[in-house]
This record gives structure tokens, C-alpha cells and sequence, in this order.
């Protein structure tokens, strides 16, 4: 499941459909656009696949929202819902985004950013990273692309001229699932547990929180570590598995989910020394699907959408048509399985056992 | 201590660059205990040298990167390699070591059991050679440089970087394994300082047509003249001094040999835009 906004409406996505609280509708992805001259044999393999979206972006002056799908289709939709554009890209992608001018920029799992014009000229391959790229973000002034992948780094290059590096933004320990860029500075989020805000032109650390600190219960990192033990994976944290920030005056707020944690996280950060507090932690009824940070904090969980204000985390009365809604699709609602445990490098290394037989063979004067 | 031997440090040509390698990194460059690589010019980390003359040392920094170094040829040898385009001009030395005794060279290499030779033949380099201090400006870590440079070296640090005889890797499907890319070219522009020189040379000419493709292709790097070569000590070095090159002259090495043609030398400069 994945939330969006456009226009102040939240857009919901599960499996293929686009969920529409406001206007209460259900949009199923078509299949795609195809070129004209495919075989029957590739058609069939397109129309077969799975098309589960797995990326959905907004366009900042409010009209067109887009999404991508595990079958390599991105779908343009207008504010009102109609098609602008359905295509085909070459690799499953993983995150997109609009710019400013209305070019799409696509990243894939193998780890490159494609750039589409809007003229349907070829795709202009930006970067590329050696591994799977987690998730993408543009400054606010479109002058650097940040770029995160399943190692610990972070990318910050020029835009458009992505051959040019400004930095990179190294201290995390895990792979990097988020990158925001707010009020000049970029907030990301790791399985290390840690969120951090850097200068990212320079790629200096400002502040660091591990929310690990507000787990209270110890048992789940033992959980997860002993889980992980059996797949030879070292874990020291309960990965963060999502993470938004909005900007409240001259404070950051940043909600983030931990792996096997119920609650929801808010902190604040000051945008001035980069001092950050606890705010809050708000738990929902049941089993946390998803949360959407915005205005206010939603929280989706298995029954019911709850609706906190931010700067007290009070309860606010949610709208009746929302909950209707919710209510009345919540079957479509599946939550999409968080494999977020193949993210960690199955760490495979011999060098131990041959500096022991090397040691052997050295004895023995072979 | 004695030398290391070849024998004990044989393993399997090629590993995967792409592949989960448990390696040990830094988490940033600012945290690299260089020390532990250079004690003559480093202190611990976070330590200080409270002597004035000891204290300028540690604005050292590596300078020079030889990445796929394999068994470190070009940083240093143990005996003096025959010279095989002898030239007056030249007063040739055994490796970077001799060549370079002010700058802090670093060798980086995938393979377990090769960047441990290299790392004991630098130990037993610097033992043999202790009345003297020399070999103390180079040093090897055993790490993946397309995946790991950023966590050993900090923006404009380097002012040479070497790539002699990369793996070729033939197939289409493993292009994406070789060293020198678009992608990757972007990154060792990161690291090299304007004007900074990247040295490639192979003795696959398939290699070299891609090398030469992407590198005259990307923005950031300038070809430079076989002209402003001469009087380039490196040159002679590159040529003759690593293992590999030493054996594609060994083997008759023809496509080496004398021919500048597959030495390409890429002078850096920053693009202003
Ligand atoms: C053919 S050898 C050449 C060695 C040496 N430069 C010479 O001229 O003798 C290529 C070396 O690059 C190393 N290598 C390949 N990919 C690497 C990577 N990503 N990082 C570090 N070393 C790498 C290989 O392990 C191998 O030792």
C-alpha cells in the first residue's frame, strides 16, 4: 500500500488499483500502450504480467500524478484521472518523480536513473549506481539529484549533469531506504535504525537520532536478530521501514516505522543547530499497514484510518466519507508483504578459513 | 622477516565486483585510521604528534591510487625490473615507492589472497630497506574500488590513478564488471583533483576501444598528447613495473611493447557550466 497526495486528496494504492477516497473510486491500471510491431508471444508475456505499482509521484503544481508498476508500465494521469501517457521502460523501476518542467525522471532495481523527456525522445540515462537504488529526491531548486542504494551511500551529483559528483553523504551502516530533500537540508533514513540530516552539498553529517533509542521493547531486536542470525546477517537495529518529514516553521518533523514495531515515531529537529527532540509516538489500534505524514498524521491501520494533529498528537475527528471508504475497501487494502530482510548483504567471505589454512601449509613447509 | 612467496598466495583470477564481499571499510574517509598504513606519516586517529616536524606529516594525504593493484608491482618491487624501452632521458626506478618518496601512494585490490601478498611484500620491503625509511609511502587495503572509493577518499584528493591491465571481462553480460564505465569515470572524477592525471593500460584491444570510448566520451575527462607524455616518469613505470606488465613482455607482448598507442593517459579538468 502506498499513500499520495494531489490537490490535498489522498490517493491510496494497493496491488494494481488507485484507490480515491474523495470522489469514492476505484481506478485499475490498463494494460499498456503497446508498440505496434511486438509479436504475439511478447504481448502475451506484457498482458500476463503482474502490474502492482510500486512507485506513485505527484507533479508539484498539482496536475498530473503517475505511477509505476512491476510490469515496467508507467501510467500518467491527469488531476481528473485521465490517461495522459501509458509506456513501457526497460527495467522494473523503482522509484519516479516529476521535475519541475514535467520530465519524468525513472529509477530502476539495477540501479540507473533514466531521465524521460516529454517530448518522447529515447531516455537519457542520468547515473548509475552498482546496486539497487532505494529511493530518489530532487532539491528543491532542481540542482542536485541525491540517489540511495542498498550499500550505505547516499549520491548527491549536479543536475542535469549528473557526471558531475557534489558529494556523497557516507555514515550510515546499513542501506538507505529514504532521502528527502526539505528546507535545504536532506534527511535520510537506514536499516541501521538511524535517521540523519546532512549539508548535502558537502555531504557533512548536521544530526544523527537513532530511533532505536525509543524501542521499548527489547525483544524485538532479539527477534529480529535471531531471524536474521539463521540468514548469517549481523543486525544491531530494527531497520527503519519508512520515513516522511514535513517542515513545521523552523522545525523538521520526521515520522518513521521500524520493522516489527507498532507505533509511529515523531521527531523534531531545529532547523537551526539541528537539535532534535522525541515528540510523540502514536500507536494504532491494530497492525500498522501504512502512515502518511502531511498536515496531519494518518494512520492506516487493518481497520480504520486515524487521523492525529501533529503538534499535540491528539485524535482528531477523521472525515466520515474517508472512513466509509476505508471501511468499505479495506479487503483491497492487502499490505504488501515488507521484504525488507533481502535488503541486508548476505556476507559471504572465505578469507577467515584460507588465512587458517594458509597458516597450515606455512607449518608445514609445503 | 623474510620475503613472502608467490605460491601460498595463488586464488582464482577473477571475483565478482558486484558480489556482498565482507570487507572492512571506514564509514567516511575522515574516520580511515590511516596510521595502521602509513606510521610514519600518520598518527592513531584522533591522536595527535606534539612535535612541530611530525606534525606537518599528518597533512599528508594519499595521492596516488593504484586500483586493481593485484600483487602491487607498481608501488614498489623487491628486485630491479629489466628496463625494456631504456631511455637516457629517464632515470628509471623500480616503482612508485622510488619514483615518488614524497607522495603516499595506496594500492587497492579485490582479492583476499593477492592484497595479502602485496600488503606482507610491503611489510618485508620496508624491514629490508629500515636504514633507509624507504617504502614507507606505500601501502595496500584489500577493497572493492568500484563499490568502496568514496569511503577511502575524499573529493579532489588524488592527483593520479592508475588502472593497469584491468580485467577485460569479454561478455556483453559482464561489461557491467569492468573498472573503467561511464558511471564509475564520474566517480573517479570525484576523486581527482583538477588537472589530476587517470592512467589505463592494457593489452586487450577491445579493452582499449571501450576505455577509449568512454573516456573520450565523458565530460569531465580531456585526452592528452602523446607529446606531453615525454619526460612522464609514470610512463616507463606503468609500462614495466607490475606483475602483469612484466608478463605480457615475458610473452613476447607485442601489443604493448613500444606501442603508445595502448597507453592512454587522460588529463582531468574540471567542466565549468
Ligand atoms: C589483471 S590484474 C592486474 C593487476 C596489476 N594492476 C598488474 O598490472 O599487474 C587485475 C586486478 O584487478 C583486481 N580487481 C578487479 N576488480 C576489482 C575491484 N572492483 N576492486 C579492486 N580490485 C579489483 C583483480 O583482483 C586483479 O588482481
Amino acid at each position: 500500500m502506498l499513500v499520495a497526495e494531489l490537490n490535498s486528496a489522498l490517493i491510496l494504492t494497493s496491488g494494481d488499483t488507485l484507490l480515491l477516497p474523495a470522489s469514492n473510486q476505484l481506478i485499475k491500471i490498463p494494460p499498456p500502450d503497446v508498440p505496434p510491431n511486438l509479436t504475439k508471444g511478447q504481448l502475451q508475456v506484457l498482458n500476463k504480467q503482474d502490474r502492482t505499482i510500486t512507485s506513485v509521484t505527484t507533479s508539484r503544481d498539482g496536475k498530473h500524478i503517475a505511477v509505476s508498476t512491476e510490469n515496467k508500465q508507467i501510467v500518467v494521469f491527469d488531476a481528473a484521472f485521465r490517461i495522459v501517457s501509458n509506456f513501457i521502460v526497460n527495467r522494473a523501476p523503482s522509484k519516479i518523480l516529476f521535475t519541475k518542467s514535467g520530465d519524468m525522471l525513472v529509477a530502476d532495481r539495477t540501479g540507473d536513473v533514466y531521465l524521460y523527456k516529454r517530448e518522447k525522445t529515447e531516455p537519457v540515462l542520468l547515473l548509475g549506481h552498482l546496486s539497487m537504488i532505494l529511493d530518489m529526491a530532487l532539491s528543491e531548486c532542481e540542482k542536485y539529484i541525491i540517489t540511495c542504494d542498498r550499500d550505505e551511500k547516499i549520491r548527491v551529483s549536479r543536475f542535469p549533469n549528473t557526471y558531475n559528483i557534489a558529494s556523497f553523504c557516507l555514515g550510515h551502516d546499513e542501506f538507505v531506504i529514504r532521502v528527502v530533500v526539505i528546507k535545504g537540508v536532506l534527511v535520510s533514513a537506514s536499516g541501521d535504525g538511524t535517521v540523519r540530516v546532512w549539508d548535502y552539498v558537502k555531504g557533512a553529517q548536521l544530526c544523527s537520532i537513532d530511533t532505536n533509542l525509543c524501542v521499548k521493547d527489547e525483544k524485538l531486536l532479539e527477534e529480529f536478530s535471531g531471524v536474521m542470525d539463521r540468514e548469517k546477517v549481523d543486525v544491531t537495529a530494527l531497520p527503519i521501514t519508512d520515513m516522511q518529514v514535513v517542515c513545521d516553521g523552523d522545525c523538521l518533523v520526521v515520522a518513521v516505522s521500524l520493522y516489527s514495531c507498532r507505533d509511529v515515531q515523531l521527531y523534531r529537529v531545529e532547523l537551526e543547530g539541528y537539535n532534535w527532540t522525541v515528540l510523540n509516538s502514536v500507536e494504532p489500534v491494530d497492525a500498522l499497514h501504512k502512515f502518511y505524514l502531511s498536515k496531519n498524521l494518518y494512520i492506516f491501520d487493518s481497520f480504520k484510518v486515524s487521523v492525529y494533529n501533529l503538534s499535540n498528537s491528539a485524535l482528531i475527528n477523521s472525515d466520515k466519507q474517508m472512513d466509509e471508504f476505508y471501511e468499505k475497501h479495506k479487503n483491497v487494502l492487502k499490505i504488501s508483504e515488507n521484504e525488507i530482510t533481502v535488503l541486508y548483504k548476505r556476507k559471504f567471505d572465505n578469507v577467515q578459513e584460507y588465512l587458517e589454512r594458509k597458516k597450515l601449509r606455512l607449518e608445514s613447509g609445503k | 622477516m623474510s620475503l613472502p612467496q608467490k605460491r601460498f598466495f595463488r586464488q582464482r583470477a577473477h571475483s565478482n565486483p558486484l558480489a556482498d564481499h565482507s570487507l572492512e571499510f571506514p564509514s567516511c574517509p575522515s574516520k580511515m585510521d590511516w596510521s595502521e598504513h602509513f606510521p610514519l606519516f600518520f598518527t592513531k586517529l584522533g591522536e595527535r604528534f606534539n612535535d612541530e616536524e611530525n606534525s606537518m606529516k599528518t597533512k599528508k594525504k594519499v595521492e596516488f591510487a593504484d586500483v586493481g593493484c593485484g600483487y602491487g608491482g607498481l608501488l614498489g618491487s623487491f628486485c630491479e625490473v629489466q628496463v625494456t624501452v631504456p631511455r637516457a632521458d629517464i632515470n628509471f626506478k623500480v616503482g612508485l615507492a622510488d619514483t615518488f618518496p614524497e607522495v603516499l601512494s595506496l594500492g587497492l585490490e579485490l582479492r583476499a589472497k593477492v592484497a595479502d601478498y602485496a600488503h606482507k611484500k610491503i611489510l618485508a620491503l620496508r624491514e629490508q630497506n629500515k636504514s633507509t625509511g624507504k617504502y614507507q609511502n606505500i601501502s595496500i587495503v584489500r577493497a572493492n574500488a568500484m563499490k568502496y572509493l568514496p569511503y577511502f577518499f575524499e573529493k579532489g584528493q588524488l592527483k593520479k590513478i592508475f588502472f593497469l591491465f584491468p580485467d577485460p571481462h569479454f561478455k556483453k553480460s559482464k561489461h557491467k564488471w569492468r573498472i573503467i564505465s561511464p558511471h564509475l569515470l564520474s566517480d573517479y572524477a570525484y576523486f581527482l583533483a583538477v588537472g589530476g592525471l587517470l592512467y589505463t593500460v592494457t593489452d586487450v584491444a577491445e579493452l582499449y576501444e571501450w576505455e577509449i570510448k568512454h573516456l573520450s566520451e565523458h565530460p569531465l575527462f580531456m585526452r592528452i598528447s602523446n607529446e606531453s607524455l615525454k619526460g612522464d616518469a609514470t610512463v616507463d613505470l606503468i609500462l614495466n613495473s607490475s606483475e602483469e606488465s612484466k608478463k605480457v613482455t615475458r610473452q613476447g607482448g607485442d601489443n604493448k611493447m613500444g606501442e603508445i598507442y595502448y597507453v592512454s593517459l587522460f588529463l582531468f579538468a574540471l567542466v565549468v557550466f
